[in-house]
């Protein structure tokens, strides 16, 4: 199986519209990110699937279901599933979000904003650092898109993110797609979001396209990147360098030529880095 | 100022409970949005996921009651069944117990019947892979050793029963199917074998003596005992070609021996 320094450039989200197509026609992608939730049944197609792809294909795994922010223990059940799927793929990473899902035992299968406090960063520094532990590996968080502010915040957005981040001593995913959301919501200029990151923890990048619903954007995933995106993604590529980088698409999901197009686009913001640094 | 963990209840009540919690309590509202607005799209947003999932696990359902109806049924749901799974796909599977409970259903019985093919059918296509049946294994068995033979279901299956023809309702509403097929709900009730062989989901309609025979092997009955009530109860009944075909079928995918109960 392909490790862990061949992620690079610009690859795909595993959608399973798409797994004939990758298994007869084997299209020439860096790497895969399978959403891992998706494969924690027992067996059967998705599993099968999956592994064939692993045969050909560099992997990363991604997570919506640690739910790290939740103020009561890890889900030890989610996480022994896991570390099943983690031991038989062995994906370069695995990632989860800076987000909270569930609490006495209810659950909102969605990415919930964390409070911006004192508490809370000492709270998801700890469960990062048992994340890892569990994990045997150092664990990729994601900023969230959001949508409200609570009154409890004590700080931005990306001063939360990068004191949970020191703390724990994990990597990040920066979700360039997200970044934009939060600020057309919030009213903040995403300029200071990205300067503030410390560039040596970014190994990945996410692009995907939000929708408009009244004066607010949802990161539903279910579009092209938009072109204040690309235009925030070039920005990022001058600060982090040609870190690798990631197309999702998760609703409305289009053939698998539609999302090669979109890592063409990406590519080419990065082959253009990539002279400019040379020239 | 309030805790994480206040926090955090206060917005998962307001997610399945909205009249319950006040919004700005917690929320900050914003010059768009008001706190509960704010709160609300969180709630949108999660009712639109868990909605698409049990669309996806039901749509036999979803095409015989139709998108809006469908739609209403599945907010009525999540209200009363919050998710518990941080895995959404284990979602939905009190769905058909609530489809009979539903008043506006109640002359509908077969659509219960047919959200529980489709639950079964969800489970097993997710069901634990297994290697198929030793049958020389269980050529080599000597007689002493068939008294205490227990013969096992494939993990991945489920047998159901209904008084509707619930198999030709699902076979007939496939999305790949542009037009329904009418299908007469008085051509009588059906026993179904729901499951998986390697990566083929199947659902297959049993006579009465497979069904007896296959839910006395759910029940984990000794063979020969099986064989002997399975008599009483069905006289003419071929006992002794039934479980060789049992095998062929793939219906039986192990066996155990255990030694009898006294
Ligand atoms: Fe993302």
């Amino acid at each position: 199986m392909h490790k862990q320094s061949l992620i690079a450039g610009v690859g795909l989200g595993l959608r399973s519209q798409h797994y004939s197509h990758i298994l007869s026609e084997k299209p020439a992608v860096p790497w895969f990110e399978a959403l891992v939730d998706n494969y924690m049944g027992a067996g059967g197609a998705p599993l099968q699937h999956l592994n064939q792809i692993r045969q050909d294909y560099p992997m990363t795994f991604h997570a919506v279901g640690m739910s790290l922010g939740s103020s009561e223990p890890l889900d030890k059940n989610y996480f022994k599933k896991l570390k099943t799927l983690q031991h038989r793929f062995e994906p370069a990473w695995v990632s989860d979000h800076l987000s909270w899902s569930k609490i006495h035992g209810q659950v909102a299968n969605d990415l919930l904003p964390m409070p911006y406090t004192e508490e809370s960063i000492q709270h998801l520094a700890n469960r990062i650092d048992q994340a890892q532990e569990l994990l045997g590996q150092r664990l990729v968080i994601e900023n969230v898109s959001s949508y409200l502010n609570y009154q409890v915040d004590a700080m931005s957005e990306w001063a939360f993110l990068v004191e949970v981040v020191e703390r724990a001593d994990c990597l990040i995913l920066l979700d360039i797609n997200n970044v934009y959301v939060s600020a057309i919501n919030h009213g903040f200029d995403p300029i200071p979001y990205l300067e503030a990151i410390p560039t040596e923890r970014v190994v990945e990048m996410h692009l995907a396209g939000y929708e408009e619903a009244g004066e607010i954007l949802f990161d539903t995933h279910g579009q092209p990147v938009h072109p204040p995106v690309w235009d925030l993604y070039e920005t990022a590529l001058k600060r982090f360098g040609n870190v690798p980088t990631l197309i999702e698409w998760d609703s409305d999901i289009p053939a698998f030529a539609v999302l090669a197009q979109e890592a063409r686009i990406a590519e080419s913001y990065q082959q253009e880095l990539s002279y400019a640094q040379t020239a | 100022m309030l805790k994480l963990h206040e926090i955090q209840q206060q917005f998962m009540q307001g997610l399945y409970e909205p009249k319950a919690v006040t919004a700005a309590e917690f929320i900050q509202p914003s010059s768009k949005q008001s706190a509960s607005e704010r709160l609300q799209s969180y709630r949108h947003s999660l009712i639109g996921h868990l909605s698409q999932v049990l669309s996806e696990i039901y749509p036999v359902c979803l095409r015989l009651l139709g998108q809006t109806f469908f739609e209403r049924l599945s907010l009525r749901y999540i209200n009363e069944h919050p998710s518990k799974s941080l895995n959404v796909n284990d979602y939905g599977e009190q769905f058909a117990e609530f489809i009979q409970a539903f008043p506006p259903l109640i002359d509908y019985a077969y659509i219960a019947d047919v959200a529980r093919l489709e639950w079964h059918w969800h489970r097993a296509f997710h069901g634990e892979d297994q290697a198929p049946l030793n049958i020389e294994a269980l050529n080599q068995l000597d007689k002493n050793a068939i008294q205490n033979l227990h013969f096992r279901l494939p993990v991945a299956s489920a047998l159901l029963e209904s008084n509707y023809p619930i198999q030709a309702i699902w076979a007939a509403n496939q999305v790949e199917h542009s037009e329904v097929a009418p299908v007469d709900l008085d051509q009588g009730g059906v026993k179904l074998f729901v499951w998986r062989q390697g990566l083929d989901m199947r659902i297959d309609v049993l006579s009465d003596e497979e069904w007896w025979f296959l839910n006395a092997i759910a029940e984990d009955k000794a063979f020969p005992s099986l064989c002997d009530q399975l008599l009483q109860q069905h006289p003419s009944c071929d006992t002794a070609s039934l479980a060789p075909h049992c095998v062929e079928q793939g219906y039986i995918n192990d066996f155990q021996l255990k030694p009898c109960e006294v």
